[in-house]
């Protein structure tokens, strides 16, 4: 247990993360924000770090407790087993429903979108010789937890030069589980097509055109060496996207290998 | 399906293990809710694939309690005939019965909080499943994680009265 609360202020007693937040910064559930928030605290609160130890404490002895070691399952055999039970169907049905033809129509608008996005991009990617970009790639990475409604159900689909800046992005969520962007599975965020945002292009030619940029690499997470970068998505003048990834390839830019660690507005809530 | 399977159907098992205290058992029921899953195809298969295990294991656990008590009749008239044999892994069936025991004795919120926690769910959907507000599953979760680690070390203790008792 920790030691009571040290002597301090009340403005000073406010300011320590509830029960509910420690909880839920052990369990990973907060923000990205408010984590930062109580991880700068718990630098410098002693008193905070021993409750949380507390609270960690409690966490692995109860899970010690029901991780059972002798129940290793192994997927392969029990997913044999139901192809047996439940007909090879099971691998071609998607696990949601097609859902309602207006739910469809959006879902087919999502895809068209990126689709057209990715016309868009080729042409906008006319070097100087006047070649089209063919290198030019859609990436379909799926799966993380972006908005904290469950572990591993939303993707991102980016296009992106080899060795360059994302150029176009959409989240979705993997609602059939099939570990892929597919019909039935819902837009959440698709950024507009865009043009290739060179430095030396005019600006004032684009000021309303949609601008993907992709930074790397700095420190954010303080975990470490600077390894997370940030892709940005803004019209306008003003920013619409947020995404903070872990270059964790080392590529300095964002690839299929490199972990999601927050997108803005799917925080959880 | 198979990236979700490969996924969650571990995960129901072991979860379905800790309230029914058997493997084969578990599996079983963890098969039938992915057979109902794949026809059913409901929106949100997650939930609906542990509630649906939720309820399978409710209605084997009612039968099981009619056969048990035909089972101690036929037991106690065989149990002279018997010869128990040697038990290799009877310490670590005697722990898993213990923490059995010791869900059992949680109020169902608790058990609940507790089995969807450790199957990886998040507060969110623990907070859909069980019924609660989002913001107060973290308190939830500590009180019922310490209730249940009281309840084992009691259990322990009276088993094993030398054992010291160390609430963390």
């Amino acid at each position: 247990m920790p030691s009571p609360e040290p002597a301090s202020p009340a403005r000073d007693a406010a300011r320590h993360p509830g029960p509910e937040s420690l909880r839920a910064y052990l369990d990973r559930e907060l923000g990205w924000w408010a984590r930062l928030r109580c991880a700068r605290h718990l630098r410098g609160c002693p008193w905070c770090r021993e409750r949380l130890a507390a609270e960690a404490e409690l966490e692995h002895h109860a899970s010690a407790l029901l991780a059972d070691p002798a129940l290793e399952v192994d997927p392969l055999e029990g997913w044999r087993r139901l192809e047996t039970l439940a007909g090879p169907a099971v691998r071609l049905r998607p696990l949601a429903p097609l859902g309602s033809p207006a739910r469809l129509a959006a879902a087919g608008l999502g895809v068209a979108v990126i689709a057209v996005t990715a016309v868009l991009l080729l042409r906008g990617t006319t070097g100087p010789g006047g070649q089209a970009g063919a290198d030019a790639r859609l990436q379909d990475i799926c799966c993380w937890d972006l908005d904290g409604g469950g572990p591993g159900d939303d993707g991102v689909v980016t296009v992106t030069l080899p060795g360059q800046q994302v150029l176009g992005l959409t989240v979705y969520e993997d609602r059939n589980g099939n570990g892929a962007l597919s019909g039935e599975d819902p837009i959440r965020f698709a950024s507009a097509p865009v043009e290739r945002p060179h430095a030396e292009s005019a600006p004032a030619a684009h000021a309303s055109a949609t601008i993907v940029r992709d930074v790397c690499c700095s420190d954010y997470d303080r975990g470490g060496p600077p390894d997370d970068g940030l892709v940005t998505v803004s019209a306008g003048g003003k920013v619409l996207k947020v995404l903070l990834y872990e270059d964790a390839d080392g590529s300095r830019t964002f690839s299929s290998g490199d972990p999601m660690r927050w997108a803005s507005g799917t925080e959880a809530k | 399906m198979r990236a979700f399977f490969d996924l969650w159907y571990p995960r129901l098992v072991r979860y379905l293990c800790a309230r029914v205290g058997d493997r084969d058992q578990a599996e079983d029921l963890a098969q039938e809710a992915f057979v109902r899953l794949v026809r059913h195809r409901p929106r949100e298969p997650r939930s609906w694939l542990f509630t649906v295990a939720e309820n399978l294991a409710r209605d084997e656990a009612r039968l099981a309690r009619g056969r048990s008590r035909h089972l101690q009749v036929i037991g106690a008239e065989r149990r002279d005939e018997l010869d128990p044999g040697p038990e290799p892994d009877l310490v670590a069936r005697e722990d898993a019965e213990r923490v059995r025991r010791a869900l059992a004795g949680l109020p169902e919120r608790d058990r609940s909080l507790l089995l969807l926690h450790h199957a990886g769910f998040r507060y969110g959907e623990i907070a859909r499943e069980v019924g609660v507000a989002p913001g107060s599953v973290g308190s939830l979760l500590t009180r019922a994680q310490r209730r249940f680690l009281e309840t084992y070390l009691e259990i322990h203790e009276r088993e094993h009265p030398e054992a010291r008792r160390a609430v963390p």
